[in-house]
Formats: structure tokens, C-alpha cells, sequence
């Protein structure tokens, strides 16, 4: 009895507030550094990886303002010691470069709204829709991802060739207007997709057109979002085609323009890196405005939530 | 008014495998039909025939007269509510429940008196600017049930509408859509696999079992006399019990020994039960099913007046369950555990044994072999 009355009275107040926070401070002070150490090691490693993956473009970005004499030292020059702009002045000079930028826009502009639409119309049709063969049909299309462009590249240029459509926006635009990567990637958001939202609608009287276009598309944006980034960056990028099909300058898309400054009489390395710095803008901010989108989207329905 | 007939319909998933076969069924007015039976029974298959969403593969469908096996789901003038409420999660609740009406170009004023109304009746005016994704499981729900009934249509048909709820909200809105049935004078076809809410809410209850229609009945009736076995012991919590046993004839009485003549342990039947226990299974085996509410102890049974007519048997209680107004206690017989439902002083406790009493008025009898109830015929007739 004697001994549980001095314990109970005996630590009570004996100890101060502050003091009490500073012995609490002591005890988490070895945890707290452990955790601060492991996430700065942790930022300082990314920090370093992702300099040293990043260092070629920004290695690009500082040679675009080189005067060109600075470049062919014999001492690195990471930095430009002088900077200019004559380099991206030049560019323009040279080459129609902003005639390309936007028939590059155009093009990309069009296939993504495209694929759009008739991805997302397709994509509707293989998860809500009940018909005959629609599992046949489905790996039909999803065998043709397996069908690589070039296989196929001569036979299309004779196609549009023989109809008459050479150097015009259509052929650069029509034969990607659809894409069965894009068909699967709006089926696998569609299958997340509660079925009886879909049976409600109809029952409310809401036709299938309709349907894709109050309810599905709203509740989809990530996926739009996904894809259309993706498709705007491929399309941006497309080389090999608008090369067999574009002849004038009035069509040629930017990547190919990007390549006509490389011409054996007057080459000059730092005018062309100015161009390539300056296409590649687009894509990146696209990118950057567009990941959080791209990521969601690609992964949704990976895992339930 | 509203009659929805079914006949002969049935539902074929793959050649000769059937979803549902030869449903008959005529749905009066006004009823609120409920479609019961275990999972995978048929009966989520029949509402949604019904509804349109799923093609009939045989059989008729009438609406009010018309033949609607080739109706589009939107020109039967059904609604329905679904088991995960199907809310457009883009819209408002107000937009939710405008949206049928919007489809079918009601006048805007129209539609905003017939929200409010249908807002207030459901008690979720306040939430009309919310989105469904701010609402709780229960408000929820009344969005769902809202934009079902502010179409007036001829009839309701929910699936399993309650099913995502907690127990207590369940309860709360089972006696509100009870409410709510005789407030809007509709037809409702419900689908459910709880048989509280079948036994509650029904004006008649169809029991179905493998795409099967087992038995069509008021509640208290299907209660009361189970067509057969797999209703009987279906319908009714605890379910009821069942013993292998013997029917007999003995100086003149007829009697069924559960388990076989030498266990010493019978119920001796008076009356047309015993009649029909004679003509369809004298001396043959069945199973006794007996409901755990009319089993008693030996006072009780005393008390009853009929601790003569049948010869207790003693048990070790396994269990006991004290609910508050009843108490269960669990026995083992035949390698298979039963229920007794007891007035709450019963003081029998786990382990003591205790002997028990069957009602001969309220056992039933079900063939071995067709597994139907015996007494289910004469009963209805009379």
C-alpha cells in the first residue's frame, strides 16, 4: 500500500513541460536523423541520375546558343561562352521552318482528334456492345499492332500514289486515323466502366451516341487525356512516311524540314541543334502538361480504384 | 394499371443450357412481386428480361396487353433501380433525376416541379447540387429510387436494391419502400436474395431455384406451407429443421419415428395429415421438417396438450444463443445441427440436455425421392 502511494506521488509534476518536450525531442533525434539522412541520400542519387540522363539534351539546349567556332575547340565547352541567337535565326532562314511547325501541328492536331473519335467509337462497341464475333474481331484489330508500319509502307505509298492523293494533308492525315493501341486503351478503361450505368441509360432512353457523348466521354477525360498526348507526341513524331509522301515544302512536316538543314554544302552543327531544340518543345511541354494524364490513363484499370 | 404476364419464358445462354425455363407468372396491379432464391437462381435473369436488357430466348411477355418481347428497354415504360445505384457520377443529383425526363423533352418547368416533388417525397431536396460521389450509400440509394419513380412509370423493378447497405439503414429503408408502394400505387418487381426483405415487403413471394420457379405465395403462406423442400428450408431464419425419419402405422395411428423405427422417438399425426402421411408414404422414408419456433420443451409441451402425441427426444444442447426477445439453442441429431427457438428464460445452458418436443400440427412431411411437401396439396385446398 505504502509503496503504490509514493509511486503515484512522487514523478507527478517533478518534470516541466519544455522539459518534457525536450526529452521527447532526444528520444525521436536518433530516428528523425536516420529518416532525414535516407530521404536526402535518396534526393541526392536522383538528382545525379537524372543530370546524367538529362545532360545530352541539355548539352543540346547549350550548344543551340553557341556561336559555332566555340563548339569546334579543342577544349569542352559545356556552357556557351559567348550566347546567341543567330543560330535559331538562321534555322529560320534556311528552312521554312515555321511553314513545317504548323503543318506538323495540323497533322498531329487532326490524327489525335481522329483517333479520338473512332477509337473511343470502336473501343464503345467492344465492351458495351453484345454481337456476333465480337471476340474475333477484337484480336483482329489487336493483331494488327503485331503487323509492323514499314511492312506495309510500299504498298500504302502506291495506294495513295494511284489515287492521286501524294503531297496533300489527307494522305499525311487519313491513314492514321485510327489506331488499335488506341482501341485497346479505351476498351480497358470502358471494362472498368459499371455496366448497369450503361443499362440504366438505356432504360432512361438514352441511345448509344448519345450515351458516348453525356456520359461516357465525361467520365473518361483521363483516358482522352492519356491518349491524346500519346497520339499528338507519335504523330509529331512521324518520320518515315511524311518523308515518302510530302515533296514540296508547302507539306513537309517538321521533322523532315529538321533534316534538310543538314545539307552538305553549308552545314553547321549548331543551327541544327537550334532546330531540333526548338521542335522538340512542343512535344516536351505536351508532355509535361499532359503526364499526370498520360500515367493515370495508361495504368487505370491496372489496379481496382 | 399495370399487368405484366409471363409465359412460358425462358432464358437460353447456351444451347440447352437454361438460365431460366418456363416461367409463368401473372403480376396483378399493384403487387409488389418478389423474386427470391439463391444466387445464380434465375431471378436477376427474369427481371432483366423483363426490363429489356437481356433477350428472351422463348416464351411471351405481355405489358398491359401489348406483346413486348421485341420492345426496346426505353418503350416498355419500366423502370429500374440497380443493386450499385447507377448514378451518372458527371451529374448533380438534380440532373440525375431530370435526365429520363430530359431524353423524353419534357418541358423544362415540368421537369423542375416534378424533381422538387419527387426531391421532397424521398427527403433529399437539400442534395440536389451534389454530385453522387459527395452522397452517402443511403442517400445514394433515394437518388437511385428518385429517378425511377419520377418517370411514372408502369412499373418498378429493383435489383437487389439494398444489398450495398449497412443492416440498420437496410431496415430503415425497407419500411420506407413499403411506404413508398402504397404512396405511388405501382407495380413492383423486386429481386432479392434476403428473405427478410422478401418476407416483409411482398404481397407474393416467387421462389425460384435453378432458373426454376419453385412456388408463387403470399409470405405467410409460403411460411406456413413450403411447396417442398428446398422452399421450406429456404424460406424462414433459423432455417428449418429436417430429420431423416419413418412413417408407420401402429394400433391403428399413424406415426413417423425420426430416424427409423427402433430409435423409440415419434410424433403420432391426427387428422388429414395423418390421412395423407398413410396414402403417400406408409411406411416408406422421408424427411420431417420441423420450424425451430415450434419446437418446445417439456412443460411447454405439457402446457400445448400434445406432449402425448409425441415422444420427446433428449438432447445436449451444443450451443445457446441469446438474441434479447428469443433464445437458440443448437443440438446435433443425425450428424447434422438444429435449431430450437426458446422464450428468453429458457436457462438451459451449453452441454446440459434437455428434452424437446415436436408440434405434430406444424411438422411437415417431404417425399425422400421428389422431396415435396406431403401436406402442401390438401393444405391450400382447404
Amino acid at each position: 500500500m505504502s509503496q503504490t502511494d509514493t509511486m503515484a506521488v512522487s514523478p507527478r509534476n517533478t518534470i516541466s513541460r519544455e522539459e518534457l518536450l525536450a526529452l521527447k525531442k532526444r528520444m525521436n533525434a536518433k530516428a528523425l536523423t536516420r529518416r532525414r539522412l535516407r530521404t536526402g541520400g535518396l534526393l541526392a542519387g536522383n538528382v545525379v541520375m537524372a543530370f546524367v540522363i538529362l545532360l545530352p539534351l541539355l548539352y543540346a539546349v547549350s550548344i543551340a546558343f553557341m556561336p559555332s567556332g566555340e563548339l569546334f575547340t579543342t577544349e569542352l565547352n559545356i556552357l556557351p561562352q559567348h550566347p546567341t541567337l543567330q543560330n535559331f535565326a538562321d534555322a529560320f532562314t534556311n528552312v521554312p521552318l515555321l511553314r513545317f511547325i504548323l503543318n506538323s501541328f495540323i497533322m498531329a492536331g487532326c490524327i489525335t482528334v481522329g483517333q479520338i473519335i473512332t477509337c473511343s467509337l470502336a473501343a464503345f462497341a467492344f465492351s458495351f456492345l453484345e454481337f456476333k464475333g465480337k471476340g474475333i474481331l477484337f484480336m483482329l484489330v489487336m493483331a494488327t499492332m503485331m503487323v509492323p508500319g514499314e511492312a506495309t509502307i510500299i504498298s500504302n505509298y502506291l495506294t495513295v500514289g494511284n489515287l492521286g492523293m501524294l503531297d496533300t494533308y489527307p494522305v499525311l492525315i487519313i491513314p492514321y486515323l485510327t489506331s488499335a493501341m488506341g482501341i485497346f486503351l479505351f476498351r480497358q478503361f470502358y471494362m472498368t466502366f459499371p455496366k448497369s450505368l450503361y443499362e440504366s441509360a438505356k432504360l432512361d432512353g438514352c441511345g448509344n451516341l448519345r450515351f458516348i457523348v453525356k456520359i461516357l466521354l465525361p467520365l473518361t477525360k483521363s483516358a482522352i487525356g492519356a491518349m491524346a498526348v500519346y497520339t499528338f507526341i507519335n504523330a509529331w513524331n512521324m518520320y518515315m512516311w511524311p518523308l515518302l509522301v510530302t515533296g514540296s515544302n508547302d507539306m513537309r512536316t517538321v521533322q523532315i524540314g529538321i533534316s534538310m538543314l543538314n545539307s552538305v554544302d553549308s552545314q553547321s552543327i549548331t543551327m541544327m541543334i537550334a532546330g531540333v531544340v526548338m521542335i522538340i518543345i512542343p512535344s516536351i511541354s505536351i508532355f509535361i502538361v499532359g503526364q499526370k494524364q498520360l500515367i493515370r490513363g495508361m495504368f487505370s484499370g491496372a489496379v481496382k480504384g | 394499371m399495370s399487368e405484366i404476364i409471363l409465359r412460358n419464358v425462358c432464358k437460353e445462354f447456351e444451347k440447352g443450357s437454361f438460365a431460366v425455363k418456363d416461367f409463368n407468372l401473372d403480376i396483378r396491379d399493384r403487387e409488389f412481386i418478389i423474386f427470391v432464391g439463391p444466387s445464380g437462381c434465375g431471378k436477376s435473369t427474369t427481371l432483366r428480361m423483363i426490363a429489356g436488357l437481356e433477350d428472351i430466348s422463348d416464351g411471351e411477355l405481355w405489358i398491359d396487353g401489348e406483346l413486348c418481347n421485341y420492345y426496346e428497354p426505353k418503350d416498355r415504360g419500366l423502370s429500374m433501380v440497380f443493386q450499385n445505384y447507377a448514378l451518372y457520377p458527371n451529374m448533380t443529383v438534380y440532373g440525375n433525376l431530370a435526365y429520363a425526363l430530359k431524353i423524353r423533352k419534357v418541358p423544362k418547368k415540368d421537369i423542375d416541379e416534378r424533381v422538387h416533388k419527387v426531391a421532397r417525397t424521398l427527403e433529399i431536396e437539400h442534395l440536389l447540387d451534389r454530385k453522387p460521389a459527395a452522397l452517402s450509400g443511403g442517400q445514394k440509394q433515394r437518388v437511385a429510387i428518385g429517378s425511377a419513380i419520377i418517370r411514372k412509370p408502369k412499373a418498378f423493378l429493383m435489383d437487389e436494391p439494398l444489398s450495398n447497405l449497412d443492416a440498420k439503414l437496410r431496415a430503415q429503408m425497407r419500411i420506407e419502400l413499403a411506404k413508398l408502394h402504397k404512396e405511388l400505387e405501382t407495380t413492383i418487381i423486386y429481386v432479392t436474395h434476403d428473405q427478410t426483405e422478401a418476407m416483409t415487403l411482398g404481397t407474393r413471394i416467387v421462389v425460384m431455384k435453378d432458373g426454376i420457379v419453385q412456388q408463387v405465395e403470399a409470405p405467410i403462406e409460403l411460411y406456413n406451407n413450403p411447396a417442398n423442400l428446398f422452399v421450406a428450408g429456404f424460406i424462414g431464419s433459423p432455417a428449418m429443421n429436417f430429420f431423416q425419419a419413418e412413417v408407420a402405422e401402429e394400433a391403428g395411428e399413424i406415426v413417423v419415428y425420426i430416424g427409423d423405427r427402433n430409435s423409440g422417438r415419434k410424433v403420432k399425426l391426427n387428422g388429414y395429415r395423418a390421412e395423407m402421411a398413410k396414402l403417400k408414404a406408409l411406411n416408406r422414408k422421408v424427411t420431417l421438417g420441423i420450424r425451430p419456433e415450434d419446437i418446445y420443451t417439456e412443460e411447454e409441451a405439457a402446457e400445448k396438450g400434445f406432449e402425448n402425441a409425441t415422444e420427446g427426444m433428449t438432447e445436449i444442447i451444443t450451443a445457446r444463443e441469446l438474441l434479447g426477445a428469443e433464445v437458440f439453442l443448437y443440438f446435433d441429431e443425425q450428424g447434422r445441427s438444429h435449431t430450437a427457438r426458446m422464450k428468453p428464460e429458457n436457462k438451459t445452458r451449453t452441454g446440459e440436455a434437455v428434452r424437446l418436443y415436436f408440434d405434430p400440427e406444424r411438422i411437415h412431411l417431404f417425399d425422400s425421392d421428389t422431396e415435396e411437401n406431403l401436406f402442401y396439396a390438401e393444405e391450400v385446398r382447404s
